[in-house]
């Protein structure tokens, strides 16, 4: 039986879920993007500003389809409509921030129905740059929120990184799923 | 993807454009609302006779263009020049602002006593407008 996924990616803008998609799709990406006006909140050229979508298979019978959600808040009612579609969310955090643990509650809290029902994994990106550790700062505060989820540093640029990640969150799913029971 | 005009930050080209907007919305039969936004979803200008919080609508606004870009290209249409969106009791027009300098949409709303025809040839002319403005400014 062909089973469908649908993965939903968040983080704060410039955390790399673009990126990330175009990394993981089989398929030519739907992108939305436009030039970026806001540069002090960061300095890209250009800013997603409805969804992004790709696609993968993982398997004979198993497809991923990838959603990818501006970062920024003025554009919550985008998470409201795919949060409801997703089973999963990859969390992508930038190393770089100046608060990564700030960023961390900010949208396990915009996305806590999802966060409820569904898998969650969370991946730091651009660590390279960075030269802490990220991992450390998101497992001590997922401690002191009682929360538990696996977190990655990942280069959203690498597919390889980015199917180990998402092979993770898709099995968390499959373990959630009643029909499909523990693998 | 439009070149390097900021329309947010001159004071004299949103100033141009409010007076524009209150004209739209106060000369067009149907006309109730209208909105500048840049691309990326701030609002430029606008003129709101509803409650609507104007940085939603901006946000929201181009949201819409960009999802209507995308299926637009998706299907080999070329660009988008609008979208249309028909609520119950009223009608959202947002057609793209034809410039070279900046990415701009303007959203229209009209009640029932507005046609779709009527509107959206006013939201096109009142966008040509704004493109001869940030031409002369840019």
């Amino acid at each position: 039986m062909d089973r469908e996924h649908v993965i939903l990616f968040a983080g704060p803008m410039g955390a790399g879920k673009t990126t990330a998609i175009a990394s993981l799709s089989d398929i030519p990406m739907v992108t939305t993007e436009a030039i970026n006006n806001d540069t002090d909140a960061h300095r890209k050229a250009t800013t997603t500003v409805a969804m992004d979508y790709g696609q993968i298979t993982m398997s004979d019978c198993e497809v991923v389809r990838l959603y990818g959600v501006p970062g920024q808040d003025r554009f919550d009612f985008m998470w409201r409509i795919f949060e409801a579609r997703a089973v999963g969310l990859i969390l992508l955090l930038d190393a770089n921030t100046t608060d990564i643990a700030a960023d961390l509650d900010h949208f396990l809290d915009k996305f806590r129905e999802l966060v409820a029902r569904g898998a969650v994994v969370i991946g730091i990106t651009q660590t390279d740059a960075a030269g802490i550790s990220g991992i450390e700062l998101c497992h001590a505060r997922l401690r002191e929120r009682h929360q538990f989820m696996p977190v990655f540093e990942v280069d959203a640029r690498s597919r390889d990184q980015m199917i180990v990640m998402l092979s993770s969150l898709v099995v968390m799913v499959q373990m959630r799923d009643p029909q499909l029971g523990a693998a | 993807m439009a070149g390097k005009f900021n329309p947010r930050a001159s004071k004299v080209f949103q100033a141009m454009c409010s007076e524009a907007l209150r004209q739209l919305v106060t000369e067009t039969p149907g006309v109730e609302d209208a909105c500048l936004v840049t691309g990326d979803g701030f609002e430029i200008a606008s003129a709101l006779n509803k409650s609507a919080s104007a940085s939603r609508l901006a946000a929201m606004t181009s949201s819409m263009h960009a999802l209507g870009s995308a299926i637009t290209g998706e299907l080999k249409l070329k660009e988008c020049k609008s979208v249309i969106v028909d609520g119950e009791i009223g009608t959202i027009v947002v057609v793209r602002v034809p410039s070279r300098h900046a990415e701009m949409m303007l959203a229209v709303t009209c009640g029932k006593r507005g046609t779709i025809g009527g509107v959206l040839f006013a939201a096109r002319q009142h966008a040509r407008w704004i493109d001869e403005r940030v031409t002369a400014t840019a």
